[in-house]
């Protein structure tokens, strides 16, 4: 008897059938769901590496002699926070420039420096904080911001730092720590 | 029993491999985000910008420290930047650093010298627990 040969297309249209099936089964069950929220990190990288070079820019002399002031360091000493307000929020919007809703970036920025304690042992050091400058819209932003991003920059100035109070003893030169935290509103 | 029809079979064949590519593409759009957050993740982690900090800034230092008169100020203020550095980058940075100049205060005649140049060697280290940098970084100075 000859063999009866029909229906080989049918016969192969089933078993892909089947291993399709058998793909999606495996894929599915195989795979951890990705959850990638607004704070996935993607975008934190770039503001962090926005706001690390905007305060390399601020930070740097305009004269090449060794240790000379830079315009942040002078902002710092002379505690001119709307002046690094204004100047940090330009370098903030100067890649969009267009709606509030894309330059929604506020930022908040603290100085840090440490005080020498009043005998030579270094255990005496602390660190002394204070507000240095915000943004326009930072008291706002409060209740609905993302996650912040901090940046920081040691910053070499030739006196004490402005905020720190015109009767304390530590007026030396020294490196004071600026850390600016950045959001989205 | 009525003959198999098998005509059309490569219009259901190319409708198969377009439906596999279609299905290759969509795995490869999935897996975007994934590959960008565990990249931005690593590229945050890295402290590029600290140790670009600490370098450049004990580069424009050492430079200058020649020029401020008298052995024992020097000392003085190594001792105020290296004290600063440390201190803030545990407080604020979660990060050792510490540095030291021609072993531990600069010295007038440098580390090293050849005819021209003299050079003064700074050990950097940086350590945050993640990454661990050690760099031994001879600046020259003019004789």
């Amino acid at each position: 008897m000859v063999m009866n040969d029909e229906g080989q297309l049918y016969t192969i249209e089933g078993i892909t059938a089947g291993v399709i099936m058998l793909v999606t089964a495996f894929t599915i069950f195989n795979s951890g769901l990705v959850y990638t929220p607004g704070d996935a990190h993607i975008s934190d990288m770039q503001i962090q590496q926005l706001g690390y070079d905007a305060l390399l820019m601020m930070d740097t002399p305009e004269d090449m002699s060794p240790l000379s002031a830079s315009p942040l360091a002078l902002m710092i000493q002379g505690n001119d926070g709307s002046g690094f307000g204004n100047e940090f929020s330009s370098y903030l919007k100067s890649g969009t420039g267009t709606t509030d809703i894309v330059d929604s970036l506020e930022f908040n920025a603290t100085v840090y420096n440490r005080v020498l304690g009043n005998n030579p042992n270094p255990d005496d050091d602390y660190v002394h904080s204070y507000q240095f400058s915000s943004s326009t819209m930072y008291e706002e932003s409060q209740l609905t911001r993302e996650p912040a991003i901090s940046v920081t920059r040691y910053v070499w100035i030739p006196g004490r730092p402005g905020g720190y109070g015109n009767n304390e003893y530590d007026n030396t030169e020294q490196l004071v720590l600026l850390e600016v935290l950045i959001w989205r509103r | 029993m009525e003959a198999l029809n098998d005509d059309g079979q490569w219009i259901v064949m190319m409708g198969f491999l377009v439906a596999i590519g279609m299905f290759m593409l969509a795995i490869v759009i999935s897996q975007a985000p994934l590959v960008g957050q565990t990249t931005a993740e690593s590229v945050m982690e890295f402290p590029k910008n600290e140790v670009q900090d600490v370098r450049g800034k004990l580069i424009s230092m050492g430079g200058a420290l020649p020029e401020i008169p008298g052995q024992s100020d020097r000392e003085v203020l190594q001792d105020r930047f290296r004290g600063d550095i440390a201190l803030l980058s545990m407080s604020r940075n979660n990060a050792i650093a510490n540095y030291s100049v021609d072993g531990s205060y600069w010295a007038a005649t440098g580390t090293y010298e050849d005819i021209f140049y003299t050079y003064h060697q700074i050990d950097i280290h940086y350590n945050n627990g993640i990454t661990e940098y050690t760099e031994t970084l001879l600046l020259p100075e003019r004789r």
